[in-house]
């Protein structure tokens, strides 16, 4: 696939989103710089905590209503950071197809699941009836793998997975462009996964749609993903091509994280981890955010934030790779 | 000594009718959730459950702790028969027996700060003598799982998943219980996060000789965790081995399946990879199979699997398997008697 040729249909310049709490902001998203092109798959990686849904959600404006948006973030074209809910609503579902990753808290556990769909579907079809609606709700439930006759029961009545697997039907309904997938697979077992994985990519053959995945499945991103953005508290640390992610790392971060990945051996029981936790959003370091975690820590790390550098076909956040440091 | 021993243990949920089956007078169905399931798991051990999305997981760990009722069996925790235990005396059980939920924001109060819905539990036990002396306690424990103590005073919206996650085993692992049905409890963290949780569930294991139920879709995780490991399909086992057992050598062809279908984080591996996806449909747990449940879609399927449901027996490599493949000689001649 042509990875930095195809039209952007979804671009991220400096982007903060910045959560309002009682006493302080919480900086969960602090100026990244993303481009997602049509028919391709961003991998989006990193600790827990970093920012990924914040950005994922923050793409549908879907927080908190006095969450602060700064910089750009264009979704074919049309700056969506200023935007009203009024217009947000025609980009959801139709535009942007969203399968969140707490299942249970985004369907609404008390609303049959042919309703869901109904209430889906006319918003972008009003005057569809609720028997068309219901037809169009079997075809897409059978294809993730839920019997149509269960479309008739409520969200609580259903495993774990099959929540998920409903919830993702419910982002496919509308055929959007742009599928934000958050965790979409964490609660299925690894078969169902690997058929919804496919599902997902054949639509994205198909209708030349682009996936944003959000996931700690570093399996799952070896599989699906063109290029795989790596997060850190608010920021994001490395971006490149898979192979490029997987077999040269450049941030500590990303070489540490992939260290921490188990191997199979049985008889090999050792955990390894990055110790320590990630700084506070609400007060961030003035340096780079990994610094006090960073077994190459240099002074300048505590003092200056690191700028974004160009390396190999992508780019990194580190003084390791700024012009003059020495390289690693 | 076994500390939850389970018998026969069934769950049938009854399907929603539509007005016009009502009137039809359409029979009643059921979702057989689980179907017949026994095991028990010793003190200090810890009993994983992995299998297919829907195949009673859950279901059988709220059983374990009479969060539902089971249809039919008999529940054993340390040594007493508590099916049929009053709320009462339930009650005085439920510090002993914790269980970290699937979906951590279903089981947050969306309305309590995070730190009290940990003191909550403290209170209700009463665990440390003074409320700073318990605050005290939950910022040590929100250290563990890695969390700053800044979090204390957040409402469980305003986490991310994975916090929210690790505020759920706070809680739960506070009280210091004898039994954790932990469900999907590291779901939701990153590989460097979850092997710091997976380390500290190992300590307190060693620390206070805590049992563990071990519901994970992970099968890279059982291997720290688990002493034996049971694979669910359609409300059965199918097949109950030690990690070795189950990942290097599945018998079973859902467990070999399973198995070939774990993404490796490697992507010329992926690339490659051969995965033995069955075919057909996802399975109706309202109207299983008959004989072998998984005999639609085995790529082995033989006549008897049609008919004869395989039992649950020991191989000779000491695992539990249910398959006609391994006990074909016997099967057959049940079916001829
Ligand atoms: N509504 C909110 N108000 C205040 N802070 C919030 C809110 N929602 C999230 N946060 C904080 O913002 C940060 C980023 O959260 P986000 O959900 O984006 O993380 P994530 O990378 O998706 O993590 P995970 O992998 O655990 O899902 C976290 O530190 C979280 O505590
Ligand atoms: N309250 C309920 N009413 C009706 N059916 C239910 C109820 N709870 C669970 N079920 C059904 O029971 C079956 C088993 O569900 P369970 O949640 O135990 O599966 P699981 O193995 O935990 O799956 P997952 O891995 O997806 O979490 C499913 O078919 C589910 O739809
Ligand atoms: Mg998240
Ligand atoms: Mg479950």
């Amino acid at each position: 696939m042509a990875k930095n040729e195809g039209e952007a249909v979804l671009r991220a310049e400096n982007l903060k989103i910045h959560y309002k709490t009682k006493k302080s902001y919480v900086k969960a998203v602090d100026g990244i710089d993303l481009t997602l092109r049509k028919g391709e798959t961003i991998g989006i990686v990193g600790e827990s905590g970093c920012g990924k849904s914040t950005f994922g959600q923050g793409i549908l404006k879907l927080l908190p209503q006095k969450t602060k948006y700064y910089g750009k973030l264009l979704v074919r074209d049309v700056d969506v950071t200023p935007l009203r809910e009024n217009d947000m609503r025609k980009v959801r579902g139709k535009v942007v197809g969203m399968i969140f990753q707490d299942p249970m808290t985004s369907l609404n556990p008390i609303t049959k699941v042919e309703k869901l769909f109904y209430e889906t579907l006319e918003e972008h079809n009003p005057g569809i009836s609720f028997n068309e609606s219901r037809e169009v709700t079997a075809q897409i439930l059978q294809k993730v793998g839920i019997e149509p006759r269960r479309m008739r029961e409520y969200p609580f009545q259903f495993s774990g997975g099959m929540r998920q697997r409903v919830m993702i039907a419910l982002a496919l309904v509308l055929n959007p462009d742009i599928i934000v997938a958050d965790e979409p697979t964490t609660s299925l077992d690894v078969i169902v996964q690997a058929q919804i994985l496919n599902l997902l990519d054949e639509l994205r053959q198909s209708y030349n749609a682009s996936i944003i995945l959000i996931t700690h499945d570093l399996g799952v991103v070896a599989e699906m993903a063109d290029r795989i953005a790596v997060m850190y508290a608010g920021h994001i640390v490395e971006q490149n091509e898979k192979e490029k992610i997987y077999y040269e790392p450049k941030h500590p971060y990303t070489k540490l994280l992939l260290k921490s990945i188990p191997n199979t051996n049985p008889k090999d029981l050792e955990l390894t981890f990055i110790p320590g936790s990630p700084p506070s959003l609400v007060n961030p370091p003035i340096g780079c955010r990994f610094a006090s975690r960073c077994p190459y820590k240099m002074s300048i790390c505590d003092e200056k934030e690191p700028p974004v550098v160009e390396i190999d076909g992508g780019m990194v956040k580190c003084w390791l790779y700024t012009q003059g440091s020495d390289n690693q | 000594m076994s500390l939850v021993r389970l018998q026969d243990i069934r769950k049938y949920f009854p399907v929603k009718r539509s007005i016009g089956e009502v009137l039809l007078r359409t029979s009643q169905s059921f979702v057989k959730a689980v179907d017949g399931i026994s095991f028990e798991i010793k003190a200090g051990e810890t009993f994983g459950l992995v299998g297919e999305s829907g195949s009673g997981k859950t279901t059988t760990g709220r059983i374990v702790l009479r969060l539902i009722e089971p249809t039919e069996g008999t529940i054993e925790f340390d040594g007493k028969d508590i099916t049929k235990l009053g709320s009462d005396e339930m009650r005085k059980l439920r510090k002993d027996m914790q269980i970290i939920f699937q979906d951590p924001m279903a089981a947050l109060n969306p309305y309590m700060k995070i730190g009290d819905a940990i003191k909550h539990g403290l209170d209700i036990h009463n665990i440390g003598n003074t409320q700073s002396e318990r605050k005290k306690l939950i910022c040590e424990m929100l250290e563990r799982v890695n969390l700053q103590a800044d979090l204390y005073d957040r409402y469980p919206h305003e986490l991310s998943g994975g916090q929210r996650q690790r505020i759920v085993i706070a809680r739960a692992l506070i009280l210091r219980p004898k039994f954790v049905v932990a469900d999907e409890a590291l779901a939701m963290l990153d590989v460097s996060v979850r092997s710091q949780l997976l380390q500290l569930l190992i300590e307190l294991k060693k620390e206070m000789n805590l049992t563990f139920l071990f519901i994970t879709h992970d099968l890279a995780t059982t291997k720290y965790m688990c002493n034996r490991i049971g694979v669910m399909y359609l409300g059965k086992f199918v097949e109950i081995g030690t990690y070795q057992h189950i990942y290097e050598s599945p018998m079973h062809p859902y467990t070999k399946a399973l198995i070939s279908a774990i993404p490796e984080p490697d992507p010329k591996i992926m690339e490659s990879k051969k995965r033995l996806i069955p075919e057909g449909e996802v399975p109706n747990p309202i109207n299983p199979p008959s004989g072998c449940r998984f005999h639609p879609r085995c790529p082995y399927v033989m006549d008897v699997c049609k008919n004869v449901e395989p039992p649950l027996v020991k191989s000779p490599d000491d695992r539990l398997i249910a398959c006609h493949l391994y006990t074909e000689k016997s099967a057959v001649q049940q079916q001829d008697s």
